[in-house]
């Protein structure tokens, strides 16, 4: 466990994680939050966090606040654009772990997202990424603990 | 010759002149034939005071000068007495010949004038009668003439006199009762001269009876008109013996007279032969058919007293059992089996008046109305008191002789209204007949009627119209009426105690002196204490004055003498209905029981009133099976009926909705417990509903599983070891899971309850919110579901959440728990944490999982091509073997769905290569898969290629711009998140490619957690 407390970037379109966090995962963590992609960027900026804690769907955030072409995304919906939103909305934690890729972030990231039943997926994904871990949606206090410091001792800053 | 301007100022010269005569004269020259003094009253054409002077002569040749007063020459006594028997003469003269030749003004003038000279002439007098007589309009009554006539009784009393009296007679007959007296005088007069007498009228004996007998009605002395009419039948009896001594035949009214006045003395054989013997002489007369039938109805009225001197007025037990038997079958409406068990008590007892009464209801209900009316009136002169008879009878001539018969009605509803004054409907009934006739006495009876009926009832309504169509004012001051005592109700009595009644009845009827007829009766009843029927008639004599509780005090009485008198009970059940209802059912009930049909009736109208319904109904029903369309009140109990009826039916109708509803309601909410289905077999119903049913799953794992309920266990924990923040985290979860309190989801920005219909905000309403969604996709297809009742994954989580919410208060403020609750609390939280957990999560994804998914390969590929390539219109054509290649993937759809796009993509891209391709035609098909990098999402691919150089577009696919039903392919893509594109593929013209996510270890593709 590092002395200093574990900062941790909360990335969720409202405050859930952030509450739930501050109240049962409270100490020995720093937590900071963004509600947009962008946002996130911008505080990683600022301060790279020791560890990402990514929620996976964003239906709150501002539709021009979420990353993704959607462009690209209706002609996969055949032009459904209705259809390519909600895709994009349902798998915004995916984009905002790409743009965090992109702009250099290297820290272990915990997708808030029950991979359970999608284990291949999540091996695609990690094979590609191998920060990447999740925490299932049930986790409770003590899982997201130590899932968050098994990331960070992992991939420690 | 008198000329027309001498005479018409003859009169006034005239009287001048025989004024200064009188003057001059004084009373020294007193006339000849002045009548005696002592008489007092003038006579006709003289002056009391006669004058001494003569009148002016009525030529001219007496008049000019010598009319004037100094002209006059002075004349002797003699001269003037010589000279006024000239003038009278003259006159008298005149008069005659006016007369002989019908100049009776002329006449009568000539005879006035002489009759002013000589007063009491009998010549003039007779003449003037004669010319006053021939003056008036025949059948007026000759008043001065008679005056004139009988004045030669004083004038001339045996000469002229005796032969005018024939004539006076006839004369006075003509004045109705003016000259009464003085024409039975006189008719005595002449009928006691010798018969064959010069100036006796042949006939007078005949005309003296009719007088004597007209006196006799006039006559208010019971003894003096029973003597009036003796005397007239002994005058015609002499009248007869008159007439067969002189060989004539009487005269057809004498004949008439002496068979009515033998018949209204009872004596009815008598009576038969007056009325034959008048027949016998006038066959041929207009008054022969009716004295016909008098003769048929006094035989018949023989025949019935013959009956009732051998049956004593009583039917014998076998008639009495076959009328029982006969009234039972019309009470079931068996007319035939009625009709000849009442012939068959009629023949064995022919005097029997009830049975004739139901006789002729029987016959008048199949329509023999000539025949009922028949054997009603025969049940009537059998028994006259039976107002049951008189109404029914009235009311067959009221109902089926259009009008014909009105009279006939009016008589016997009369005669029912005298035996019951108290039966007001009969006012209304008569208030109908006489409006067409009488309208005075139509407007009486509907005013009594309406004054005795409630206002509201709608027949009281009825007489108001009918009021106000009729004009005229009413007569009112008509004395009051009583029923004449019923003869069968005396006739069992004691002779006195008859009489004692009769006087009683005729003091008050005939003399309007109720008083002395109540005193007659209470004499009566001291001296017959136990006889019913006087109290009977003291109430009938208190009643018609209006004195209700006298009246039934007495009927009271009576029937404590004897109780089985149905009219008593009637009566005093009618009596008391208004004022003491529940005293009169008792009354009106034992009078039903002795068969009264008014008496069932008005029970069962007291009974609606009182609102006992199914009684009324009971009494209604048989009252309508013992009367008939002709009772009194039939037609109200058929109005009644249908009143009662309507009360039933909208009772019913009331009833039912409240029965309906005790059942309905709990069975629906039985129903709607129990009823509906789970999840799972909403899926198995219909499976196409998985899209809409696995977002909403995901939804509920992702919103309210996730951030929330994985806590439950952590605070539960918290709250059993008592942790410094417990109740911290305590209040944050509350807060999360039920909100602020008001139940405002502020994520869905509505009011949500839960089965409790408590306010379910936070977590707990949008898990409520998801239900609703839930149920509402299911209703879309066509499916109810029952989460809490039936489904094994929902029931869990809604009791755990219901669980939760009834701890809601504690959960946000558990600092103010006792530790013993505490506790509790965190029992129930680590209870909840565990359904609502993993536990939850793990179900929902099996929900999943066991969902919908196809393996795409080869096999199956084929298979589809297969089907297509057998439809007709490609039969025929040369394909070549499909080209497969690949492996493809499970996919989460349909395979009916998949069948249906592949087939189609298929389909067109065989069209257009068998088209626009050379032949042999053949399609490939590759089976890829393919990953997405960013969201790491792998799909099916599958590239259907042809050689057709039709072109084809991504924006014609997606545009439907091409038919052949890829406009549905494209629908039925986008509900499984696939897509469909175009793209050029090397070795084929083009390729059409569609991709479907691939099951990711069997979740839910496109959908995130």
């Amino acid at each position: 466990m590092n002395e200093r407390p574990i900062d941790v970037l909360v990335v969720e379109d409202g405050n859930e994680y952030l509450t739930n966090l501050t109240t049962f995962v409270a100490e020995g963590f720093v937590y900071r939050q963004a509600q947009s992609g962008d946002a996130a960027r911008q505080m990683m900026a600022q301060r790279r966090p020791d560890l990402v804690y990514l929620d996976m769907r964003f239906d709150r955030t501002p539709e021009e606040a979420l990353l993704g072409s959607l462009v690209e995304l209706a002609a996969r919906f055949n032009g459904d654009v209705a259809r390519a939103r909600r895709f994009q909305q349902d798998n915004q934690g995916l984009f905002v772990l790409r743009a965090l890729r992109e702009a250099g972030y290297t820290g272990p990231v915990i997708l808030s997202y029950d991979f359970g039943p999608e284990e291949r997926r999540f091996r695609a994904l990690s094979e590609r990424d191998p920060a990447l871990r999740y925490c299932p949606d049930y986790a409770d206090a003590a899982t997201i603990r130590g899932a968050i410091v098994a990331a960070v001792q992992a991939f420690p800053p | 010759m008198v000329t027309r301007s001498s005479r018409s100022r003859w009169p006034g010269a005239w009287v001048a002149w025989a004024l200064g005569l009188v003057l001059g004269a004084g009373l020294l020259l007193p006339a000849v034939a002045a009548p005696p003094k002592e008489e007092g009253k003038g006579l006709p054409g003289v002056r009391d005071d006669p004058s001494t002077k003569l009148p002016p002569p009525p030529d001219g040749e007496e008049s000019g000068d010598e009319t004037g007063g100094a002209g006059v020459p002075q004349l002797t006594e003699q001269e003037i007495l010589e000279k006024r028997q000239r003038i009278f003469e003259v006159h008298l003269h005149a008069g005659q010949v006016a007369q002989r030749k019908e100049r009776y003004h002329q006449a009568l003038s000539e005879y006035s004038a002489a009759l002013e000279l000589q007063p009491g002439d009998p010549t003039a007098l007779l003449g003037r009668a004669q010319s006053r007589k021939a003056l008036m309009p025949p059948g007026r009554c000759p008043r001065q003439a008679l005056t004139d006539l009988i004045a030669l009784s004083t004038y001339d009393p045996r000469g002229s006199w005796l032969e005018q009296r024939p004539v006076a007679l006839e004369w006075m007959g003509l004045c109705g009762s003016t000259h009464a007296k003085d024409r039975l005088a006189l008719a005595k007069e002449l009928a006691a001269e010798p018969p064959g007498s010069p100036d006796r009228p042949e006939d007078i004996r005949a005309v003296l009876a009719e007088l004597k007998y007209e006196a006799a009605d006039r006559n208010k002395d019971d003894s003096e008109r029973e003597i009036l009419r003796a005397d007239a039948l002994a005058d015609l009896e002499r009248y007869r013996e008159e007439c067969q001594a002189s060989g004539r035949p009487p005269l057809l009214r004498a004949l008439q007279l002496r068979a009515n006045i033998l018949q209204g003395n009872d004596d009815v054989a008598e009576a038969i032969g007056a009325y034959r013997d008048l027949l016998a002489l006038y066959p041929s007369a207009p008054e022969a058919k009716e004295v016909a039938q008098r003769i048929a109805d006094l035989e018949f009225e023989s025949s019935l007293r013959d009956l009732e001197k051998t049956q004593g007025f009583r039917p014998d037990p076998e008639a009495e059992a076959a009328y029982d038997r006969g009234e039972a079958a019309l009470r079931a409406g068996d007319l035939g089996t009625a009709e000849r068990e009442l012939d068959s008590a009629i023949e064995q007892s022919p005097w029997f008046p009830r049975a004739y009464h139901l006789r002729g209801v029987v016959l008048a209900r199949t329509g023999r109305f000539l025949k009922a009316v028949e054997d009603l009136k025969r049940s009537i002169r059998m028994d006259r008191s039976d107002y049951q008879a008189h109404m029914t009878l009235g009311l067959i001539y009221k109902k089926e002789f259009a009008g014909a018969e009105d009279e006939q009605a009016i008589e016997h509803l009369e005669s029912a209204l005298r035996l019951r004054p108290d039966l007001q409907r009969l006012h209304l009934l008569l208030g109908e007949l006489y409006a067409r006739t009488d309208r005075e006495q139509a407007r009486e009876h509907y005013n009594r009627f309406r004054e005795s009926t409630d206002p509201d009832d709608p027949e009281a309504q009825q007489a108001e119209r009918a009021l106000a169509e009729l004009e005229r004012e009413i007569r009112r001051d008509e004395p009051l009426a009583i029923p004449p005592p019923p003869e069968k109700s005396l006739r069992f009595l004691d002779p006195k105690l008859q009489g004692l009644i009769n006087t009683a009845y005729l003091q008050g009827t005939e003399h309007q002196d109720w008083q002395g007829a109540e005193k007659v009766l209470l004499r009566a009843r001291d001296e017959f204490p136990d006889e019913p029927e006087v109290l009977n008639q003291l109430a009938r004599v208190v009643y018609a004055q209006n004195r209700e509780g006298d009246a039934r005090r007495y009927w009271e009485q009576s029937l404590q003498e004897r109780e089985d008198q149905a009219e008593v009970h009637e009566r005093l059940g009618l009596l008391l209905r208004g004022a003491l209802a529940d005293e009169a059912v008792p009354h009106l009930e034992r009078a039903a029981e002795l068969r009264s049909l008014t008496a069932r009736f008005a029970l069962a109208e007291l009974l609606w009133d009182q609102n006992q319904p199914l009684d009324a109904s009971r009494e209604l029903d048989l009252y309508l099976a013992e009367a008939s369309d002709y009772d009194l009140h039939w037609d109200r109990a058929k109005a009644l009926r249908a009143e009662i009826d309507a009360g039933f039916f909208q009772f019913y109708m009331a009833a039912a909705v409240v029965l309906t509803l005790i059942i309905v309601v709990p069975a629906w909410r039985l129903y709607r417990h129990y009823r509906g289905a789970s999840l799972a077999q909403l899926l198995e119903r219909d499976p196409k509903s998985f899209p809409e049913v696995a977002r909403i799953l995901s939804l509920v794992r992702h919103e309210i599983l996730k951030h929330n309920t994985a806590f439950l266990a952590d605070v539960g924990r918290a709250l059993e070891l008592d942790a410094a923040d417990a109740d911290q985290r305590a209040a944050v979860l509350a807060q999360r899971m039920f909100g602020d309190g008001s139940g405002i989801d502020d994520r869905r920005r509505r009011d949500t309850r839960d089965r409790r219909g408590r306010l379910a905000g936070g977590i707990y309403g949008r898990f409520l919110g998801y239900l609703e969604e839930l149920e509402q996709v299911a209703r879309a297809h066509r499916v109810t579901l029952n989460l809490y009742r039936k489904d094994p994954i929902f029931r869990p989580m809604i009791k755990a959440f219901e669980e939760l919410a009834a701890h809601s208060s504690q959960l946000r403020d558990p600092e103010r728990l006792r530790s013993g609750q505490k506790l509790e609390l965190a029992k129930v939280l680590s209870r909840s944490g565990n359904v609502l957990g993993r536990q939850a999560f793990e179900r929902l994804s099996g929900v999943i999982r066991e969902l919908c998914v196809v393996t795409v390969d080869a096999e199956l590929v084929q298979e589809i091509y297969d089907q297509v390539v057998g439809e007709e219109q490609f039969v025929g054509h040369g394909l070549a073997p499909l080209q497969l290649s690949g492996q493809g993937g499970v996919v989460r759809i349909f395979r009916t769905d998949f069948e249906d796009i592949l087939a189609n993509v298929l389909r067109n891209s065989l069209r257009s290569s068998v088209m626009y391709a050379r032949p042999p035609v053949s399609l490939g098909i590759d089976l890829g898969s393919e990953m997405d990098e960013i969201t790491g999402l792998s799909s099916v691919v599958l590239r259907v290629m042809d050689r057709s150089p039709e072109q084809l577009s991504n924006e014609m696919l997606r545009g439907r711009y091409v038919e052949r039903g890829m406009g549905i392919t494209v629908d039925l893509l986008s509900r499984y998140d696939g897509a469909i594109s175009v793209e050029n593929i090397s070795g084929w013209s083009k390729a059409v490619v569609l991709r479907f996510f691939t099951v990711e270890d069997e979740a839910v593709p496109g959908v995130a957690a």
